[in-house]
C-alpha cells in the first residue's frame, strides 16, 4: 500500500476526484472532528456523516503518516465520498462504510480535509492524493441541490448520486442587493442632474475678470463724479476722444441702442443700469463734456461723459481698464474702441472688442440681463449655485 | 487744563440738576449699555466711542450734541458704506431723534461718536468721560472704559 | 436564502427602499459638500491679472514695495487704503483683520502679509504710519509715496479717496473706499472683501486662499 499518488505535493491542492469505478465519486478520507453523527444511516448529515467502520479501524497501521505518536488516528480520519460543485466552493461529502476498503490504503496515505465551517455551501478545501487523480486534472461538476435541513430532510428532489439529504448550491451567482442598485441608481441620476448642469447652463455668469479702478472725474454738467457712485449699479463704460465726429456713429448708436433696449426689455428689478464713457483727451471744462454728450447723443440720460487731466485718464483707462490708446503730437488720438462692462461691486466682468457687426447691441443686452439676474439670485441660497458657476461653467 | 476741569464740573453740576429737574419720573432716565472706547494707535489723532443709547425718559426726545473732556470736539458719525466706504458724515438730525424706549446703537462701521484732537492717547484701562446733550433730558454723563476692540 | 413564499417578497422593498433614500440622501450631501466651493465672505475674482505694481511705493524702510518678493514666499498680501487719523473704520477693520490672522496656524500667519497704504501722506509720515500699524499687529506693514504715486496705486486697486475740508491744525477727515484687498501667493488680485468683515469668516477664507 504505497501512496505512490505525490502525496506531499497534492496534499494543498483542491479537485475534484475522478471516479475510480465508476460507481460515483472517489474516496477521501476527512478529518473525524469535522464530522457530525447522524444517528443510525451512516450516511450525509451536514456534511459529513457515518461512523468509522470497525474494520476500517483495523487498516490502519502505525506506519500511517497519520498516525502519529499520541493520536488516535480513528479519531482523525474517516473515509468517504465528495462530491464537489464546480466551483470549488463547496462539496457534499458521503461518508461510506467498508465499501471503500481497499482504497483507504491510498486515500489514508495522505489525504485530510480541513473544513471551516459547519454549513453546506460555504467553501472547504479538499486536500488529496488518491490515485487516480492528477494534479491539474480540471475539477469534475457534480451536482445538487442544497439542503437546509442538517438531518437531511429536504423537499427537494434526490439526485440518484448523491441520494437524499446533503444537497448542494451550485448556481450561486453573485447576488447585489437590491438596496445598492437603487442606490446606485440615485447616484447615477445625480451625477447625470450635474452634467446636465453644466452642459446646458441653467445658471449663466459673465466672468469677474479684475477690479475695476477708482477714479474721480469731472462730469458734463460740473460736477465730481466718483467710482464709488457706481457702486450698486452697473456701468457699462465706453471710452472715445470729446471730439470724435462721424467715426464715432456706430459706437455711439450702439449705445444709445443698448440703453434704451436695456431700458425696456430688460427687468432690473432694483438694479440700476447707466452708461458712462470716458473722454480720452484732457478735459478742462464741463463744456468740453457737454458738447461731446449732446454730438453724441448722450444728453444725460442716464448716459455720462466723464473727463480728466491727462495723467488721470492714463492711469484709469489705459491702465485700470486696460484699453489702448494713443495721443498723436497734433491732439488726435489712435485708440481702440470698445465696451466695458463693470457691475455694482466694482469688478469687471465684460470687456468687449468693438466689431462694427450689427449684434454688438444685441450681446451687450444679453450681457446685462445676465448679470442683472446674476445680482438679483445671487444673494442668499442662490449664492452657492451661482459660486459654483463660476468655478465649474464655461462662460457664454 | 483748567478750562477743561471747569467745564466737566460744570458740565456735572448742570447734568445734575437738569436730570433732577427736568425728569420727575424716578425711573425716567437715558442709559448707556455695552460702551467702550477704542483704545487709539499711537499717533492718531481722533477716537471713537460705541455703546447702546437708551431713552427711557418717558418720552421722546433729540440728541443735539456730544462732547468730552478728552476731545476738542465730538460729534456724532455715520460711516457710510455699501460694500465699499463713501465716508463718514454728521448724522442726520432724524437718526439721532429716540422716540421713549427707542435706543441707540453706536458700533464699529455704523454710527458712533467721534472724538476729533484726542488730549492724550486713550490707553486701555483707562476711562473716557462723555456727555450726550439730549434736547429735553440735558446733559447725560457716561464713563466708557477704553478697550482695545 | 430564497424565500418559499409570496407572503415575504415586499421585505426588502421594506428594507432597502428607506436604506436607499438614506444613502441617496447623504451620498449626495457628501458628494454636494466635496464639490462646493468654498464662499467666500468677500468677492472673488476667477481673472488671471497680476495685481497691479506697487514699486512706486515704499516700505518704512525706503525700500520699494516688490510684491513679488512676497509671491516668493507664497504669502498672501492683504492690502487695504486708509489713515493714521480715521476713527472708526480704519481701526475697526485693522483689528478684525489682527483677529482674523491670530485665528490661523502658525504657518499660515507667517505667509499672511499685511500692508496698510495711507492715502493721507501729508500727515502719515512714514515712521508714524508703521507706528499705527504696529499697534494692530507687530507683523503689519505700512506703505506710502507721492500724492500723485497713492492716487495712481489706489486707483488701480479700485479704491477712490477725496480729503475732507481742514487743515492739518484743524484735522480732516478723508473718505475713501474701505475695501480690503486680497493678493493670492500667485500674485493675483483674488477677493475683495468689504469693510466691516467679521474675523472669523475673515479666517476661514483666509485659510482657503493659503491653500
Amino acid at each position: 500500500m504505497n501512496a505512490e499518488s505525490g502525496v506531499g505535493k497534492d496534499l494543498l491542492s483542491a479537485c475534484t476526484l475522478d471516479p475510480v469505478d465508476g460507481t460515483g465519486a472517489d474516496q477521501v478520507a476527512v478529518r473525524r472532528d469535522d464530522i457530525s453523527t447522524t444517528a443510525g444511516s451512516g450516511f450525509g448529515g451536514g456534511r459529513l456523516g457515518g461512523p468509522v467502520d470497525d474494520e476500517l479501524r483495523a487498516l490502519l497501521d502505525t506506519d500511517s503518516p497519520l498516525n502519529r505518536p499520541g493520536d488516535d488516528p480513528l479519531d482523525k480520519i474517516a473515509v468517504g465520498s465528495v462530491a464537489i460543485a464546480d466551483d470549488d466552493s463547496s462539496g457534499v461529502f458521503e461518508v461510506g462504510g467498508v465499501d471503500s476498503i481497499d482504497r483507504v490504503g491510498t486515500a489514508q496515505s495522505g489525504v485530510v480535509v480541513t473544513t471551516d465551517s459547519q454549513r453546506a455551501g460555504q467553501s472547504r478545501e479538499i486536500q488529496h492524493g488518491t490515485e487516480g487523480h492528477r494534479p491539474g486534472d480540471p475539477p469534475k461538476p457534480l451536482h445538487g441541490r442544497e439542503a437546509t435541513d442538517p438531518t437531511g430532510s429536504s423537499a427537494g428532489p434526490k439526485d440518484p448520486l448523491l441520494g437524499d439529504g446533503l444537497q448542494l448550491d451550485t448556481d450561486e451567482r453573485l447576488v447585489i442587493p437590491r438596496w445598492v442598485k437603487l442606490g446606485g441608481g440615485i447616484l447615477v441620476a445625480v451625477i447625470a442632474a450635474a452634467m446636465a448642469f453644466a452642459i446646458f447652463e441653467p445658471i449663466q455668469v459673465l466672468p469677474r475678470f479684475s477690479i475695476a479702478p477708482g477714479y474721480s472725474l469731472l462730469a458734463q454738467d460740473g460736477s465730481t463724479v466718483n467710482s464709488e457712485s457706481a457702486r450698486g449699479v452697473i456701468t457699462l463704460y465706453s471710452f472715445a476722444p470729446s471730439h470724435c465726429g462721424d467715426e464715432c456713429g456706430d459706437m455711439n448708436l450702439t449705445m444709445a441702442e443698448v440703453r434704451d433696449r436695456v431700458g425696456a426689455e430688460i427687468d432690473l428689478g432694483e438694479v440700476d443700469f447707466q452708461l458712462v464713457t470716458i473722454a480720452l483727451d484732457p478735459i478742462t471744462t464741463p463744456e468740453q463734456l457737454a458738447v461731446a454728450a449732446e454730438r453724441s447723443g448722450a444728453q444725460g440720460r442716464s448716459w455720462t461723459w466723464l473727463g480728466g487731466e491727462e495723467n488721470e485718464i492714463r492711469t484709469i483707462v489705459g491702465d485700470g481698464f486696460g484699453r489702448f490708446f494713443e495721443t498723436e503730437d497734433d491732439g488726435s488720438i489712435r485708440y481702440d474702441p470698445g465696451f466695458i462692462l463693470v457691475d455694482g461691486n466694482g469688478m469687471i466682468r465684460g470687456n468687449y472688442r468693438y466689431q462694427t457687426l450689427a449684434d454688438d447691441a444685441e450681446k451687450l443686452v444679453q450681457h446685462v440681463d445676465i448679470l442683472a439676474e446674476e445680482i438679483r439670485y445671487a444673494d442668499g441660497p442662490g449664492a452657492v449655485a451661482y459660486e459654483a458657476a463660476h468655478l465649474f461653467l464655461c462662460y457664454p | 487744563m483748567n478750562k477743561a476741569r471747569r467745564r466737566l464740573i460744570a458740565g456735572f453740576a448742570a447734568g445734575m440738576l437738569l436730570v433732577v429737574g427736568a425728569c420727575s419720573s424716578e425711573t425716567s432716565e437715558i442709559t448707556i449699555a455695552d460702551s467702550w472706547a477704542r483704545a487709539t494707535p499711537p499717533g492718531a489723532e481722533s477716537a471713537a466711542f460705541y455703546g447702546v443709547v437708551t431713552n427711557l425718559s418717558g418720552e421722546s426726545d433729540q440728541l443735539v450734541g456730544v462732547s468730552s473732556p478728552q476731545c476738542e470736539m465730538a460729534q456724532i458719525h455715520e460711516t457710510t458704506h455699501s460694500d465699499g466706504v463713501a465716508g463718514m458724515a454728521p448724522a442726520g438730525a432724524d437718526l439721532l431723534s429716540l422716540n421713549d424706549g427707542e435706543k441707540l446703537t453706536l458700533e464699529p462701521g455704523g454710527l458712533h461718536v467721534m472724538c476729533m484732537g484726542v488730549s492724550e492717547p486713550l490707553v486701555e484701562g483707562a476711562d473716557v468721560q462723555v456727555e450726550f446733550k439730549f434736547e429735553k433730558m440735558g446733559s447725560v454723563e457716561f464713563v466708557l472704559p477704553v478697550q482695545a476692540g | 436564502m430564497k424565500s418559499s413564499g409570496d407572503s415575504k417578497r415586499w421585505l426588502p422593498y421594506l428594507i432597502g427602499v428607506p436604506v436607499a433614500i438614506v444613502l441617496a440622501v447623504v451620498g449626495s450631501q457628501a458628494i454636494v459638500s466635496v464639490l462646493r466651493p468654498h464662499i467666500y465672505s468677500g468677492t472673488v475674482i476667477r481673472g488671471d491679472t497680476p495685481a497691479p505694481t506697487m514699486e512706486d511705493l515704499q516700505f518704512v524702510s525706503g525700500d520699494a514695495v516688490d510684491l513679488g518678493s512676497f509671491d516668493d514666499s507664497d504669502a498672501v498680501v492683504l492690502v487695504f487704503f486708509g489713515y493714521t487719523n480715521c476713527p472708526d473704520i480704519c481701526p475697526t477693520t485693522l483689528s478684525a483683520v489682527s483677529k482674523a490672522r491670530n485665528q490661523l496656524s502658525e504657518q499660515d500667519q507667517e505667509r499672511t502679509q499685511v500692508l496698510m497704504v495711507s492715502v493721507d501722506p501729508e500727515r502719515d509720515k512714514p515712521d508714524r504710519l508703521q507706528e499705527y500699524v504696529e499697534f494692530f499687529d507687530p507683523s503689519f506693514l505700512s506703505a506710502g509715496g507721492s500724492e500723485d504715486q497713492i492716487a495712481r496705486v489706489a486707483s488701480l486697486y479700485g479704491v477712490h479717496y477725496e480729503l475732507g475740508e481742514g487743515t492739518v491744525e484743524e484735522g480732516y477727515l478723508v473718505d475713501h473706499t474701505a475695501t480690503l484687498l486680497g493678493i493670492g501667493s500667485d500674485g493675483v488680485l483674488r477677493v475683495v472683501w468689504p469693510p466691516d468683515i467679521d474675523a472669523a469668516a475673515l479666517a476661514d477664507d483666509l485659510e482657503e486662499l493659503l491653500s
